[in-house]
């Protein structure tokens, strides 16, 4: 048996000096990946639907927002500030900050009307159909 | 930079959908010379072997996020190939109405007549001897002597035990040895 397979295997080693004829086209396995990648579906674009937490999350940092920018703007240094020449300390500003309330009025005010009221409807279906809308345009690459 | 990534690595990226296309791509352009040559082997004709090609390769796109790994990518890309290989002679013999021995002379002929094939009298010879084969052995003597694939890595392809390759290979070889000893001679 050990001589018989010494044999052939001396047989197809003879054999397989030779060519085996097979030919292709030039730049046939170049060009073979493109065409086979222009047949795919186009690449799955993720669209994560909102959830209701996360939106309200990103109304309480656009609130906290809104008061920093408000209460910046509607700050007023007491005349006893007014006299020192460097102005109020970071623990006075951080303590006067505190006091302000968040007042709805007080920002509807200083321009913020419509987006108050939207945080306040929690019309998170206009948010959501728009990005759904637009899903085709947002390429997550990473999670 | 993917193309630094193992197989293992890519389908992970693949399955997580993050630059499917590109970790497709790669896969792609690694192992599309290999899968043409086991299908060409198969088909004979280039025009067909590029159409089987495209759809193993189609195929294996829609199928990759299901791929287990419980084995090598490659061993299943092999097998998925070879299916479309074989059920394309099926379909090809199907429509014909003909028989395997029938399709297999036809395949024999599609060889001096391809466009695609050069070979010399000896290579000629040769696979005129390997399409006499039964399908299964030659399917063996493609991988083992073409491919050089361990009989472990073509009982994944095929699911056949490794006994059983050894065994048709060696048929097979005698068959093949037996055809051209005599076809030289005529």
């Amino acid at each position: 048996m050990n001589e018989e397979n010494k044999d052939i295997e001396n047989f197809l080693s003879s054999l397989k000096q030779e060519e085996n004829g097979f030919e292709v086209p030039e730049q046939y396995f170049e060009l073979l990946p493109n065409k086979i990648l222009q047949q795919l579906p186009k690449e799955n674009t993720k669209v994560f639907k909102l959830q209701v937490k996360q939106l309200w999350v990103n109304g309480a940092s656009i609130a906290a927002m809104l008061l920093m920018v408000s209460s910046l703007l509607l700050f007023e240094p007491s005349p006893q500030s007014q006299t020192k020449l460097s102005g109020p300390s970071e623990d006075e500003l951080i303590e006067q900050l505190q006091q302000i309330e968040l007042n709805t009025d007080l920002l509807c005010e200083t321009g913020w009307c419509n987006e108050i009221e939207l945080l306040e409807k929690e019309d998170l279906s206009q948010t959501e159909n728009f990005l759904l809308e637009t899903e085709n345009n947002l390429i997550i690459d990473a999670l | 930079m993917k193309e630094n990534l193992s197989d293992k690595e890519l389908i992970q990226q693949f399955k997580l959908g993050l630059n499917t296309q590109e970790c497709f791509g790669v896969l792609l352009s690694r192992y599309n010379r290999k899968v043409y040559w086991q299908v060409r082997r198969i088909v004979i004709n280039h025009d067909d072997a590029d159409d089987v090609v495209q759809n193993t390769f189609i195929k294996v796109w829609e199928k990759l996020k299901d791929f287990r790994e419980d084995s090598q990518f490659y061993t299943w890309l092999y097998r998925v190939a070879t299916n479309e290989a074989l059920n394309f002679l099926q379909k090809k013999r199907a429509n014909q109405n003909i028989s395997m021995e029938e399709l297999q002379e036809q395949l024999g002929e599609t060889l001096t007549s391809d466009t695609y094939f050069n070979g010399n009298k000896a290579s000629l010879i040769l696979q005129q001897a390997v399409l006499t084969l039964p399908e299964k052995q030659r399917l063996v003597f493609n991988m083992k002597y073409y491919e050089n694939l361990k009989y472990e890595e073509i009982e994944a392809i095929l699911g056949t035990s490794t006994g059983a390759l050894k065994a048709s290979y060696h048929h097979a070889v005698k068959k093949i040895e037996l055809f051209v000893k005599q076809a030289l001679n005529q």
